[in-house]
This record gives C-alpha cells, structure tokens and sequence, in this order.
C-alpha cells in the first residue's frame, strides 16, 4: 500500500538524503507513528492533525487508522527523500509529492503594544477557562478554584518563574528539571504547560526587538539535562520547543498576539488538541507571557541585572 | 444551478447549536451531525490578573 | 485499605486515553485514590503524597506507564485491572462525539457540513447564524426574540450567497427528507413546500401523507418573512428553488395573510413558475390567490387536499368544508344531550400557533367571536391570558406562556395546569385540543394529557358537569410517537377524534352553536 505524503516538515529535510537512513517504529497511534533515527523521533500524522515538528503528514483520501497497518513497535524501517518503508509489511509512504512545511521560527517586529497583548493574554486566559480541559494544569489560571494537582505543582512552577526573573541559569535548570514530566499523559501535563512557557519566552520575550538571541539562553537552561526525565516523545517536543520549533497551532497563537490579530479561535484550535495537552500548553503561554511583560517592566525601572545568591534557599 | 438546489441534491450534513434534542433526532435518522458544545462567549468581565502576585518582592 | 500497582512498561497510551482511564477507575466503587501517569520524579513523588507508593515503583523510569490505586480492599482490584484492559484495548476513541466548542472548529470538524441548525438563545442566535452563512452554509434558526433588523440583515445576505436562510422562529423544515426540529415523519413525493408557519406546514404535510402524497422539499420561512419589513425575501427564494427542483410537481405556500404588496410580490414569483401550486393564506381572500392563477387553499386541509388532486392529475371540483367522516351530526347531537343547564362555552388549548389562528378563523364565521391571546380583531384580546373569557382560544406557545420553560409541545405542563383550571368554570362546556407529533417534539403528548383529562372529568362530574373533549392528532404511522397509538390512548380515555383541526373545529362550532 502507497501513501503519498503531502507535507513534510522542513527540520528533517536534512535527515531524509538519498542514501537511505535506517529507525525503528518507536510508538504507534490512531492517527499518528513515531519513528526513531539517531535519538530523534520523525512522525508520521493524518491530515487531521496539526502540523508539528519533524512531522510526516498523509494526504486526506488515506486516512486509515495507523493501528490498523500492521505497524509494530520495534519494526524496522527505512527512510530517504524518495520513501519510507517498513520491514515486513508492504506499506509504503511516499515523499516524492509532498511539499515542504517551514517550521523554522517567524521573526516579527512587534508594533503592538504591551497594553494589548497583555489584554490578549487575559482573553486568552478567559476562553481557556470557558472552553478548556482543566483536568490538567490549566487551573492554575483560576488559582482560586485550583485542583490539587495544581496546588501540588504550582509552588515549583512560581519558584521556576522567579528563577527566570533572576535570569538564574543554575537555578531555571534545577526547578524545571524537576517540573519535567509532571502529571498524567505521553506528553505530561507539566511538559506542555512548559512548552507553552518557552513559545511565551521565546516570542514575548524578544519582544521588540528582532533577535531571538536574548532568551534563547534561558529557554535552554531548562531543558539542558532532560534526558531520560520524561517520556521521549514529550523530550523530544521540548528539545524542539527549546529551539524555537512550535507546531502550528501553537506558533500561530504566538503570532496573532505579536500582531495583535483576533486570538480566540487561535486559541480555541489549540485547546482542541488531545486531552489537556491544548489547555495545558495555553495555560504556559498565559503564564509565560505575563512573566516576559513584567520582566520587561522591572528591566525598564529598575535595570535590575542579576541578584540571585539570595534565591537559593527556597530551594 | 443554486446552492439551494445544490443543496436539495446533497447528503444533508448538519452542524447543531443549542438544543441537544434536536442533534439526538438527526442521529435518530442516521444523519451525520456534529453537535457544538456552545457556551456564551467570554464576557469581559476580567478579573485582575493574580497569577504572578506570589512572585513579587 | 490497600494500594496497588499495574505497571507497563515501555508502553505509550496518547494522553486521552490516560485521562478517561483516570476517571474511569475514580468512578469504581471502593476506590478512594488513584493516579494514571508515566514515572516520573515528580509524579512519583505525587504518589508518596497521595500515598500511593510502593517499592516497584520508586524504581521505575519516565518511560513506564503507571496506575496507582487506594482501595477499600483487594478484591476490587480484579475489577480495576479488567476496567483499565477494556479501555485500553477499545479500538477506537468514541470520535463520533466530539463537541467542538464553537461553530468555527465544528466547521473545521465537519468541513463538508452544508446545513447548521441554530436552537441557541435569541441573543446570541443572529451572530452565529451569520458567521455561517459568511462561511457558505445554509442555516435554519429556529430560535425567537432575534430583531426584525438582524432578520432583514441575515435574509439579505443570504440571498447574495444564494443560501437558505430559514427563520429566525423556523419550527419545521424538511430538506432531503431529513425532520429539522419539528417535523413529521413524511413519504418521498413530488410536493414542495415553503412555509411560514411551523404547525401550518405539520398540519398540511400530515393531511398530504394520509391522502398517501409525500413531499419534496419543506423550507421553512419564519413567521415574519412576509411582513413589510422582510419582504417575502426567504419565501421568494424558496419558490424559486422549488421551481428548479427537478423532483417537485406541486408547489404550496403557506402563511397568514401578507399585506397585499407583498403577497403580490410573492405571488408573481410563483406565476413565473411553470408549476401549478396550492397557496393557503390561514384566513385571507382566495380571490388574490385565484388572479394570478394559484389554486386557493381554504383551511391547511383543503389546502391538503388540493395539492393531492393536482398531483394526482384529478380536477378540483370542490373545497373541504365539512366532515369527512360519516357519523360526524349523530355525535354531535348525542354529545349535546350531555350537558348540564349554564354549560356553554368552548376553550381551545393548542400548542400549535397556526392551528389556533385557523380556529379562530373557521370559528369567527361560525360562532362569532373568540376571545384570544392572539385574537384575530383587537378587542377580542384576553385582559389577562392567565383567564379564559367566553368562548376563549389559546396559543399556549405564545411567550407569555413559555417564559422561561420550553414550548408546550415539548412540555405538556403550561397546558395540563390550564386544563384543570378550565374544568373548574362551570359555564365550559367543550374542551378542543391539539396533539402534534413528530421530531422535536414530547415523545407522547398523549399520554402525557391523559391523566389532566381525567382530573378535568372528575372536578366537572363532582358538580354533575359533563366535559366534551374533542382533538385532532397532527402526525403519521411513521412518527417516533405513531399516531394510531396515541389516537388510541385518547379515543380510550373518551377523546373524540377528527382528522383535521378544520374538522375539529367544525366538530365542536356544531356543539357549540346548539347550546346557546
């Protein structure tokens, strides 16, 4: 059976040569599959998914349950810029067609100003709280009606937040390393919400100015010893978010509120993704987002540089 | 021709907000239908912002 | 109490299955705690907080898959573990249900969806109606209290996007034999319909289907189309979709009487045609209706009746004006006969809005006025609708009535709480109700009055009253609420029957004009 591919994201391009490269099938879903090459994961997706980093997305008139093609976890498979195939089994996705999707970072200078993506960011927190999955860590934008698993994870969270205030590299490490992997799910709860925290650092953040070099620092203090810590498609995800890798949903928030575009629907498409996942990572973004203004702020009065020894003791 | 009699040639294919009854009658008759899970959009009636009140100091 | 573990290693489950397998165990009997989540630091030190803990665990890795369970005892972990394989091993994800939270991502959802059905509240009913009409799909609203002005703005821009716009207030609709709210079960056949009244267009469409005539297409227009302000846009629209369709023989309108532009207007249209048509304007002059070549439709049955013969090829010799059945005087006479001295007057109680304003209009040539909550002249206005006046008519569907609960032909209870204030004047002498079956509407409207009608009777007889209850059941064989059962439920409890509003009205004007 051919699948043609209609979309391939541009950060594996360099991974798909004409030699072919060998993996194995890692996990396999409904409508997703994973495939490991060299501690990286290349994903297969339906059309119905959104596009991500490292994704292979299939064309609308093959939508099969992936389950149901016979894959099995530790398959071989093998990959080049033509085909994937897989031993055993005669199914094969074709590339030949499919387009290249940019995944890379969009650079904006931002005319808006703080005012409204602060107001943005409430609305965003509004339809969140409205439209929503809070089983996960997205109560913490209603500290009030917070459940226990956010009571239980929120006081590293604040202490993680501090921690980037002081641009406190040691310190950003240690509280997100804890952090990592946190709560129920492939991709845990805590792994989104910090997710949606780096798109929040890394667009806000550079705010104003064209470069992302500024915060890049701190968004790698906290996933620069994750190995291992969490499950490897969450790992993945965050090495990606990291470097400034979003999948589409995500990354199309981040730039409606840099240009201060209507942001509910954008918003409502990332709360639509599996289970808590959107909730969690818009809960990130609301609380990242906050924290890069204030940060702002503080720079501007006070140009406070960096007085963290005092910090340690709440570890 | 028109959409509407476009429309009179296609398989009805429904979107339904508000009454639940009325999705369970379309599914009753074995008509694809998505129900909306429709709630009054966001008032504006913000509350202040706390989430970073513990972090100042 | 006891803690147990299922661990799986190297296993993945997406996060969706992991959250409904987290609620399912909670829900099991006996289980006080439990925890679904991969190992890592600080879920597992979560664990040891919720004191869910044990040696296993404190050496698993981030990649192992946990389900951690406090119990009242043991036992019950049989039941956790076949509940927790079950539902990883259901195949597929119950997709089918997925809620989307607005119209956008159900429109994202549902990309090939053509129609959207609006029931939400007024308020909020004209901008969703409007945000899909802009993204190119027909749209029935079957919500009220939307203004005449967003009414006007929504036709008109549906009317450049060449799409139905059917409402605000559109109760019935049948598009490719599919009920949209409220509307009966109906064969295939060559009647097209475009009406602006929801009962009318049940009451028409039902009589059509017991004459063994089926129906193409039935738009619904909303109340208002004809008013001056819309202009008939949605009917006209209607009319001509339904002379383009290929599979409609007979067109038949339906509406109160539109001022007299507009029904020309109207009526124009459909002379472009070249399809004959049946119009029923509840209560106005056939002669408009005759001049442009329409054949008038007297009541919603004759009406009925007319657009069989014509698809029938059977010339139309005469209008329905009276009983079809045969025994209709000898009932009649025997029922009159029953009454004690004072007992006289009629009170109607429909749900049905157009069924009313057809009693009324059959009624004000038989038995002279009728007092209303939607009378035909002014002064025939009830002071206060809480309480009947002579002979007294009611649309029960009125807002006045429905404030805050649904429509009655959804909940009996506005009319079975009226019922049994009626059976306490002692000047009623007949009771005529109506019963509408269908989509949309009670499973069993019937049965529901049924045990009212009785308490009527014995309030009535306590005082050596006698209560005539006459009605007509507006619904077919095929309706979820089958209409020989409900029939039978009511003949049963001493109902008569007729099988048209028109007839019944007649039935009890022929009562009526006996006892004064």
């Amino acid at each position: 059976m051919v699948l043609p591919a209609i979309l391939i994201s541009s950060d594996i391009i360099s991974l798909l040569t004409h030699n072919s490269t060998k993996g194995v099938l890692h996990s396999i879903f409904e409508n997703a599959c994973n495939i490991k090459v060299d501690g990286r994961l290349i994903t297969i997706i339906n059309f119905n998914v959104a596009n991500y980093p490292s994704a292979i997305k299939l064309g609308v008139e093959n939508k099969y349950n992936l389950k149901d093609l016979g894959f099995k976890i530790g398959m071989k498979a093998s990959l080049n810029r033509e085909s994937i195939s897989f031993e055993g089994i005669p199914v094969i996705v074709d590339l030949k067609k499919a387009e290249i999707w940019d995944v890379s970072p969009v650079k904006i200078k931002s005319s808006v100003s703080e005012e409204v993506i602060k107001n943005n960011l409430e609305k965003i927190r509004e339809v969140t709280l409205i439209h929503g999955n809070l089983d996960g860590l997205a109560s913490i934008l209603d500290r009030e009606n917070a459940s226990n698993l956010v009571e239980f994870v929120a006081p590293f969270i604040e202490k993680l937040a501090l921690g980037l205030k002081r641009q406190n590299h040691n310190y950003i490490k240690e509280l997100a390393e804890k952090i990592i992997g946190f709560g129920p799910g492939l991709t845990p709860a805590a792994d989104d919400f910090l997710l949606g925290m780096m798109a929040s650092i890394y667009y806000i953040g550079s705010l104003y100015d064209d470069s992302f070099d500024k915060v890049k620092p701190l968004i790698h203090s906290m996933i620069s010893d994750i190995s291992g810590r969490t499950t490897l498609i969450s790992e993945v995800m965050l090495k990606n978010g990291a470097n400034g890798l979003f999948h589409e949903p995500l990354r199309e928030l981040m730039l409606a509120l840099l240009r201060g575009e209507e942001v509910e629907n954008k918003c409502i498409s990332l709360l639509e993704m599996g289970g808590t996942s959107g909730s969690d990572c818009v809960a990130g973004i609301v609380y990242g987002g906050l924290l890069m203004i204030d940060m702002r702020g503080q720079r501007r009065y006070k140009n406070v540089s960096k007085v963290f020894s005092k910090e340690k003791h709440l570890l | 021709m028109s959409k509407i009699n476009e429309l009179f040639q296609q398989e009805l294919k429904v979107i339904n907000m508000g009454l639940e009854s009325f999705y369970n009658d379309l599914k009753k008759q074995n008509i694809e239908v998505t129900h909306v899970d429709w709630r009054p959009p966001a008032g504006g009636n913000k509350k202040m912002i706390s989430l970073l009140n513990k972090l100042k100091g | 109490m006891s803690v147990k573990f299922l661990v799986k290693r190297n296993t993945y489950y997406d996060s969706v299955t992991l959250m409904i397998i987290t609620k399912e165990i909670r829900k099991i009997e006996g289980v006080n705690e439990g925890l679904v989540a991969m190992a890592t630091d600080l879920n597992k030190e979560l664990a040891r907080n919720l004191n869910l803990i044990n040696r296993e665990l404190e050496g698993l890795t981030p990649n192992d898959f946990f389900i951690a369970v406090n119990l009242d005892e043991d036992a019950i972990f049989e039941e956790v573990k076949e509940r927790v394989e079950e539902l990883l091993n259901k195949k597929k994800m119950d997709t089918e249900d997925y809620n989307p939270p607005t119209l956008d991502s159900a429109i994202k959802y549902m990309p090939d969806a053509n129609l959207v059905l609006i029931s939400l509240p007024g308020e909020y009913a004209a901008a969703e109606a409007k945000k899909a009409l802009l993204n190119d799909r027909h749209v029935m609203l079957f919500s009220d209290n939307v203004s005449i002005e967003d009414e006007v703005e929504l036709k008109k821009l549906a009317k450049t996007r060449g799409l139905l716009m059917m409402g605000p207030d559109c109760g019935t609709a049948i598009i490719n034999n599919v009920a949209l709210a409220f509307a009966n079960v109906l064969k295939k056949g060559p009647v097209g319909i475009v009406g602006a009244s929801g009962t009318g267009i049940q009451e028409v469409t039902v009589v059509l289907d017991r004459l063994g005539v089926g129906v193409s297409q039935v738009i619904g227009t909303g109340g208002r189309d004809l008013k001056a302000e819309v202009g008939g846009i949605m009917m006209i629209e209607g009319i001509r979709a339904l002379q383009q369709d290929p599979d409609t023989e007979v067109i038949v309108l339906i509406s109160k009487p539109p001022i007299p532009e507009v029904a020309e207007k109207v009526l124009c249209v459909l002379q472009e045609g070249n399809k004959q048509s049946v119009v029923c304007f509840v209560g106005g002059s056939p002669q408009m209706v005759e001049k442009y070549g329409a054949v008038p439709g007297l009541t919603l049955e004759d009406t009925a009746y007319k657009a069989a013969s014509l698809v029938k090829g059977e010339p139309i010799i005469r209008d329905i004006t009276d009983f079809t059945i045969n025994n209709a005087d000898e009932i009649v006479e025997a029922e009159v006969k029953k009454f004690k001295k004072g007992q006289k007057y009629l009170r109607a109680l429909y749900t049905g809005g157009t069924l009313c304003d057809e009693a009324l209009n059959i009624l004000s040539s038989s038995v002279g006025g009728v007092y209303s909550n939607i009378p035909l002249d002014p002064e025939l206005k009830l002071k206060d609708v809480r309480a009947s006046y002579k002979h007294t008519a009611l649309d029960l569907g009125e807002d006045e009535f429905t404030r805050g609960r649904p429509h009655p032909m959804i909940d009996p209870f506005v009319r079975q709480e009226r019922l049994v204030k009626e059976a306490e004047d002692g000047e009623v002498a007949v009771i005529l109700m109506d019963f509408v079956l269908g989509y949309g509407v009670h499973p069993d409207p019937a049965g529901e009055m049924i045990q009212y009608i009785k308490k009527a009777r014995e309030i009535a007889e306590k005082e050596g009253r006698y209560l005539c209850f006459v009605g007509s059941v507006c619904g077919t064989e095929a309706d979820p609420q089958n209409r020989a059962e409900q029939e039978a439920k009511l003949r049963k409890e001493g109902v008569i029957l007729m099988p048209s509003n028109a007839q019944a009205v007649r039935f009890v004007s022929e009562i009526i004009s006996r006892l004064e």
